[in-house]
């Protein structure tokens, strides 16, 4: 039961909390505190999110792959939690964890004061905050290479090596040390599992420790691809007129109209479509065709079609790699000449306009999409975009995947397909283009913890772990590795 | 070997450049490994000291490092490598490569990587940087792709000048190397001790510092600037930049002459009105224009002077506290400068730790021209058409056997031929940019091995 209050990466901070609180609640056997909290329940849960924590441990640290999602996924819990503290409690905490950290004293403090003053200014802090730390500034002086989230953000002063740190900004330092005992810990695991476990503890622990790891409440779209069967070359840009999200419609067009696409378009679309189910040959046939006659076939073969087995793990490290997500694509940014990342953010709105009427969307949905599109929700106005072109009523979640958009799109038409065999009236199509919209966004918003068929999935996840020592089998159609690593399903993915 | 703009010349002495045989590049590679390529330089520098006699030098150092050959025919060779300098040059010799580059050091050598699996890591590379003008393809108006000439110079030097000074003043960094690429860009390769160990994060956190200019976003550049005050290494390079802006940028690259560059351009004015405001003062200009003055400055100026006015009336109209109006007009100028000219790094060099970069005096195969090291404090005068090439360096050569052969034929070719050769400045360059600061450094970092090392001793901690 412990295995899932970290498993949904993709919400914002307040919301990710809320829904911390609320996974926990769900899958720690209603371990909902009430407001009036005595010191004991305070006390039984932290000893039960420390047992969580170490189950985890061993769970996650057998493959660098998974000690670098869990990493993450605990650092930001740490993050969550650390934000929540009080002032006095940042103190203490520092104390006792962190005394490496130097003060800044008053003389040296008045020689970066301008500057100081700068960067809070330049990120946009409130005045009260400005003001509340100039007033009284407490500043530690430290390397750099501590605080790299900082330094990433440009939100920290600094000079030559060293940033100056207010203790307002403290949380992410105290992130990194987190980090790193975390990461020295789970590696030190590592080694031990490795040396004595398996012999002492194959029938009790190994296969629950092993089937842990592969528990996911995030969908997964893996099984797409042998869903419709396998699609061809040679069907490609019929689907892709039909089925294609904007993001891949986009880069199948410009793909064709300028024969080449740069990496990031390449690997956008690539996995893609090796998640629609296109076989490797299929692609390598498809990329070659659409490459010329700009590349010839041999130049194909030096520089592309590596890179092609690569993503179908047939060269070098040999990962199956996934398509990728919303989450990922939407963080793209390129120059002049990329076509990858999503159109919604990268295309300005006469593009975005044209685009969308080429795909013979609505025009109120366009400018739905348009509008969702300039506020910054993507992924809404990608689903809007889906309303449009499909003409269904609501998907009252966004778009996370690609592969999902797909998915939906080829359900919806599937469906209408047959009631249209059946021979039924115009009213019993109607009815049906309803189910579609009503059931489809349930099923595949898994991820965002929506409503019917996401939370049945969720639900059927934690059957297996409630009986330690029972192998539990690959849940929900996951590949796996030689190890019984997951393949399909790569964690931290989300991230 | 276009000789035009010799002038400039900062890595020739500005002698007379004999004529040079006229041999494609791959068939000179041969020659140009076995005299001029300065092997001897590259593995000192790449051995950071632990080719000394030190106690606590690591012999196998250098033989971890890994280095990729690329042979004729686009054909890679990875996880080279060498015990010694020797054995480098030995290689390069016999295979010829088009082009060689560096990796990081592994904790084991990478000719034995499948032996230790996942032990096999990179633990060590120095922090690089690459910046190619092809990035800046929508910004500049002289060409496009490969192209590179003095008018779409400036951009690079700009860029050289930004990054290295914060990597010096603000990141704290000493030994800094720039080389230009051989073709349309730079390259940069920081070598402190502390840069060479930076993980991953680190480096993605360096590259991230620097990217003000984040892509491009519905047909503008995405500059990161919010309201009215810039981060102070921000504000840094916009002044390095609105100094090079009026001083080469603008009259080289024409950016104000009426054109698709201009239009693009006034998109980064806030309001219409402002648009047309600019383009009346323009008009009202080029009826009183003197002709001596470039018009690209003088429409800069007036466009700085319209926007200003335009931000004294609000503050009027409007008092200070309009600031959803004023924080806009108070950002675009600088906004302009930073969208044209700010340095546009390839970010996934930088990022990880185990990336691929051309070594220095690699031969670019297209161009010919030697990748030699640019000093950031002339880089103004660099010139990308005046660099030695593999074909200028061995007609110097011959040029310098012809001379002993007409003094008699008694004295001997220096035992290191590229001494005659326009490579002797590169070199020298190289050494004074990189190897003499480096020295110390690579001392100290032994004796912080021996005081560690005496540490544990005293511990008693046995191994």
């Amino acid at each position: 039961m412990e295995a899932h209050k970290l498993r949904n990466p993709n919400k914002e901070d307040s919301e990710l909390l809320v829904k911390l609180n609320a996974l926990k609640a769900k899958h720690m056997k209603g371990a909902l505190v009430p407001s009036s909290a005595s010191a004991s329940t305070k006390e039984e849960e932290a000893r039960a999110d420390l047992i969580s924590h170490y189950v985890l441990r061993l769970a996650y640290c057998r493959t660098a792959e998974l000690r670098k999602w869990f990493l993450a996924q605990e650092c930001e819990m740490f993050r969550l939690k650390f934000s929540k503290y009080e002032a006095a409690e940042h103190e203490a905490f520092l104390a006792v964890h962190a005394p490496q950290y130097k003060a800044v004293d008053s003389a040296e403090f008045e020689s970066v004061r301008d500057d100081v003053y700068k960067v809070m200014h330049s990120c946009l802090e409130s005045k009260d905050i400005i003001q509340r730390t100039m007033a009284a500034p407490h500043f530690y002086k430290v390397a750099w290479t501590r605080v790299p989230e900082l330094v990433s953000q440009r939100r920290v002063l600094l000079r030559r090596g060293f940033a100056y740190v207010s203790r307002e900004a403290l949380a992410p330092l105290v992130v990194a040390e987190f980090r790193a005992s975390v990461s020295k810990g789970l590696s030190d695991m590592a080694r031990r599992w490795r040396q004595m476990f398996p012999a002492e503890e194959e029938q009790r622990l190994q296969p629950l420790v092993a089937s842990l790891a592969n528990r996911s409440l995030v969908a997964d779209y893996s099984g797409v691809a042998t869903k419709y069967g396998d699609v061809s070359a040679a069907s490609l840009q019929q689907l892709s007129a039909r089925h294609f999200p904007l993001c891949m419609g986009h880069l199948m067009t410009q793909l064709h109209a300028e024969k080449h696409l740069r990496h990031g378009g390449r690997q956008q679309l690539g996995l893609f479509l090796k998640g629609i189910g296109l076989p490797m040959e299929e692609a390598l046939l498809f990329w070659r065709s659409e490459f010329a006659p700009r590349t010839p076939n041999d130049q194909f073969d030096k520089q592309y079609a590596y890179n092609i087995r690569h993503n179908y793990g047939r060269e070098g490290k040999r990962t199956d790699y996934t398509a990728h997500k919303c989450t990922t694509i939407v963080c793209f940014s390129g120059g002049p000449g990329d076509h990858h990342g999503c159109p919604y953010r990268r295309l300005d709105e006469t593009q975005l306009r044209q685009a969308l009427g080429r795909l013979k969307c609505e025009d109120r949905k366009i400018e739905e999409a348009v509008a969702k599109a300039r506020e910054g929700h993507y992924q809404l106005a990608c689903a809007s975009a889906f309303e449009g072109i499909h003409r269904v009523p609501e998907m009252d979640v966004g778009v996370s995947a690609p592969l999902q958009y797909y998915t939906e799109s080829r359900r919806i038409h599937a469906e209408r397909e047959a009631t249209a065999a059946q021979g039924a009236g115009a009213a019993a199509a109607g009815a049906g283009a309803g189910a579609a919209a009503g059931t489809g966004p349930g099923a595949a918003g898994a991820g965002a913890g929506g409503s019917g068929a996401g939370d049945a999935a969720m639900e059927a996840a934690p059957a297996g772990g409630a009986t330690p020592g029972a192998p539990t089998p690959p849940q929900r159609g996951l590949k796996r590795g030689p190890e019984g690593a997951p393949l399909g399903s790569t964690p931290g993915a989300g991230r | 070997m276009a000789d035009t703009g010799k002038r400039q010349r900062v890595d020739q002495d500005g002698a007379d450049v004999p004529a040079a045989p006229k041999i494609s590049v791959q068939e000179a590679m041969p020659q140009y490994y076995a005299k001029l390529f300065p092997c001897q330089h590259l593995a000192k520098w790449l051995a950071y000291g632990n080719d000394s006699k030190h106690a606590q030098a690591d012999a196998h150092f250098f033989n971890r490092r890994e280095f990729c050959f690329t042979l004729p025919g686009d054909i890679f060779v990875r996880y080279q490598a060498f015990k010694d300098a020797a054995a480098l040059q030995e290689a390069i010799q016999r295979r010829c490569p088009a082009k060689i580059d560096i990796g990081p050091v592994y904790s084991a050598s990478p000719a034995d990587r499948h032996k230790f699996g996942a032990a096999f890591q990179p633990v060590e590379r120095e922090l690089v940087f690459d910046i190619d003008l092809t990035d800046y393809d929508d910004v500049r108006t002289c060409g496009s792709g490969g192209h590179i000439c003095a008018r779409c110079w400036p951009l690079m030097a700009v860029a050289v000048k930004i990054i290295d000074q914060g990597l010096r003043e603000e990141f704290g960094f000493q030994h800094i190397l720039w080389v230009y690429s051989g073709r349309r860009g730079v390259h940069c390769w920081v070598c402190d001790p502390s840069a060479r160990q930076l993980p991953d994060e680190a480096r993605g956190a360096i590259a991230n510092w620097f990217a003000v200019y984040k892509g491009h976003e519905e047909g503008k550049a995405k500059i990161g600037l919010v309201g009215t005050t810039k981060h102070p290494a921000v504000e840094r390079a916009a002044g390095i930049l609105r100094e090079a802006w009026v001083e080469t940028i603008l009259p080289a690259q024409r950016l104000l002459e009426d054109g698709p560059a201009c239009e693009a351009l006034l998109r980064y004015l806030p309001d219409e009105g402002l648009v047309a405001a600019v383009r009346e003062q323009w008009k009202k200009d080029s009826r009183k224009r003197n002709m001596t003055a470039d018009v690209n400055i003088s429409r800069w100026r007036s466009l700085e002077a319209v926007v200003k006015a335009k931000i004294g009336e609000e503050k009027k109209s409007k008092g200070a506290a309009n600031y959803k109006a004023l924080a806009p007009l108070e950002r675009c100028l600088d906004e302009i400068v930073l969208a044209h000219a700010y340095p546009r790094l390839d970010m996934e060099v930088s990022k990880k730790m185990n990336h691929l970069l051309k070594a220095p005096f690699c031969v670019h195969p297209a161009t010919g021209k030697v990748c030699v090291p640019l000093e950031p404090p002339a880089v103004d005068a660099f010139d990308p058409d005046a660099v030695p090439t593999v074909g200028s360096l061995l007609g110097e050569l011959q040029a310098a056997a012809a001379a002993r052969e007409a003094e008699g034929g008694d004295a001997k070719p220096p035992s290191e031929p590229w001494r005659e050769t326009a490579m002797a400045e590169a070199v020298a360059s190289f050494e004074r940019c990189l190897l003499a600061g480096l020295a110390g450094a690579n001392r100290e970092e032994l004796a912080q091995r021996t005081r560690v090392a005496v540490a544990v001793g005293q511990m008693g901690v046995d191994f």
